[in-house]
């Protein structure tokens, strides 16, 4: 991927015209169009219209990338050299391609990347986190007392979960339950989805022997 | 329709006029809690194939499109799919799509009156659960097709919990032509489902609200989470429920429930065994199915 191309892609997020065939390139690029999902997502949370399913192995690479951070930093602090401007890092990079200070000139772009991707990433989290805190609920509901907690749904709109809890529970329980609540969420509606959608001679009654079948099972009384 | 139709009778052309009128339908989703939605709808017959669009307006936008019994589903958080289903899976509940008849083994179906919705004519009619332990809905019909003009539901205190608000029709004699534009061949692959072997579980249900089965049943793995549930679909036709049933592993769960938007989750467990029920239900009848469960004793004993 390289800048250009990144250049053509916040371009063309921006309805800009883009350069000829650059449609074509992201059609072909799976990194780009990784890329072009997470700023999308990013822009989204900036401007507060997050879908409530936050695709979730965002957060995945959220905690890689913060996993990661450190130890690709660590090398770039001993020198005290003047930093160049990181624009010209990666275009020095790219022209110097193999020259003697080869690795040199690899790695900071690198660093430089990364580092903008954590940027972007800790921005992705905080919005979330501002966006619980704002959508706080009426408390009018059975077990009001405690935080209400967000989960990222199925629905298409923007709505927060408001989840009402007997006790509150510990920071990492609360992402767990919300792992496994989500989960059920998004299963429930798949499933309404996939209702009719059952492979069949005969689609049109395929519904009505499942219900038969399901039925008899699941009302057998205990008595039988 | 005349004065002296029943409310059954209204239903029936609500469904008809659904199938084969030419329609363009802009309407609003609100609900407790969240933000109101904005939709387009369309729906044509086009060389005597049934033809419908349902697009969200507001942020990454969801599309859906329908080409005779195939769905096709365009969202931003998955790759674009195709199931076979006779209609959209949208904020419309589906059962209006079909012969009311089902619904009147759950439901009372009563005439209300009359008054102005959308700017037009409308009749009002009332969809009660018969054994009041379901969500209520008020139906708002346009006078002359019979199209829906508005959808209260109620909870079992007659508080709005979500609305379907129409806010402009346009009926026409040919269908959009936006139809001529959607390309069939570029929709995605159709993605079937096997039919589930009809898994039998080592539990069951002793309790349902009146009216309402099990039509689905199997064993599957929870997206995200991945774990081993075994699954119900129940359904009474317009509103439908899971409920899932698996062994705790590690954490012991919460006992609870929530509510998102208008479906309730609500989650019980023995320290064992934890049952998940989800749905349109108010949490009261969620906690009555959940509780209900019982190993299938019928097996073991015998």
């Amino acid at each position: 991927m390289t800048q250009r191309n990144i250049e053509n892609l916040s371009a063309y997020m921006d309805g800009d015209n883009q350069e000829e065939g650059f449609l074509e390139e992201l059609k072909n690029d799976a990194e780009l169009q990784e890329k072009w999902h997470r700023y999308h997502i990013i822009r989204d949370g900036l401007k507060q219209e997050l879908p409530t399913e936050l695709n979730l192995d965002l957060s995945d690479k959220i905690a890689q990338a913060l996993e990661n951070e450190p130890t690709i930093m660590a090398p770039v602090t001993p020198k005290a050299e003047p930093k160049p401007e990181p624009a010209k890092v990666s275009k020095l990079a790219a022209w110097f391609g193999k020259a003697s200070n080869d690795e040199k000139s690899n790695v900071k772009p690198m660093v430089q990347q990364t580092g903008q991707f954590a940027i972007a990433a800790s921005v992705a989290i905080a919005v979330i986190l501002g966006y619980q805190q704002f959508n706080q609920p009426v408390a009018e509901q059975p077990f009001n007392a405690a935080p209400t907690i967000p989960v990222t749904g199925i629905q298409g709109g923007l709505s927060p979960v408001s989840l009402e809890q007997t006790r509150s529970v510990p920071r990492t329980d609360v992402v767990e339950q919300r792992r496994r609540l989500n989960a059920y969420m998004n299963d429930h509606t798949q499933q309404v989805r996939h209702k009719s959608n059952v492979e069949s001679n005969d689609h049109s009654t395929s519904g009505q022997s499942v219900k038969k079948d399901a039925e008899q099972d699941s009302q057998t009384p205990e008595s039988k | 329709m005349t004065a002296s139709s029943s409310a059954t009778d209204w239903l029936t052309q609500l469904q008809q006029s659904l199938r084969t009128l030419n329609y363009r339908i802009s309407y609003v989703v609100s609900q407790q809690g969240a933000q109101a939605e904005p939709y387009l709808w369309r729906h044509g017959l086009v060389d005597g194939v049934e033809m419908e669009h349902l697009s969200l307006l507001n942020g990454p936008g969801r599309e859906s499109f329908r080409v005779g019994n195939v769905v096709s589903y365009f969202e931003p958080t998955s790759p674009p799919y195709s199931i076979r289903s006779e209609f959209i899976n949208g904020p419309i509940p589906s059962q209006f799509f079909m012969a009311p008849d089902v619904l009147s083994e759950a439901y009372d179906i009563v005439l209300v009156g009359k008054s102005r919705v959308s700017g037009l004519a409308s009749q009002q009619i009332r969809i009660i659960s018969k054994d009041n332990n379901r969500y209520s809905f008020v139906a708002w019909l346009d006078q002359q097709s019979g199209l829906l003009l508005k959808l209260d539901m109620l909870d079992l205190e007659g508080k709005l919990l979500e609305q379907i608000q129409v806010t402009s029709i346009h009926i026409s004699d040919s269908p959009d032509e936006y139809f001529h534009k959607i390309e069939r061949d570029k929709l995605p692959e159709l993605a079937m489902m096997k039919p589930a072997a009809p898994a039998h579980h080592k539990w069951q249900i002793n309790w349902l609200p009146t009216g309402m089965k099990a039509i689905k049943q199997d064993t599957h793995k929870l997206p995200v989470t991945g774990d081993t549930v075994d699954y119900v679909l129940l359904s009474d036709g317009l509103v439908d429920v899971s409920v899932y049933v698996h062994a705790i592993r590690g954490t012991v769960a919460e006992n609870g429930w929530l509510r998102h938007q208008s479906n309730t989750l609500l989650s019980l467990n023995n320290g064992k065994i934890e049952v998940t029920v989800v749905g349109k239900i108010p949490a009261e009848t969620a906690n009555t199915i959940a509780s209900s469960i019982r190993p299938r004793a019928a097996k073991l004993s015998q």
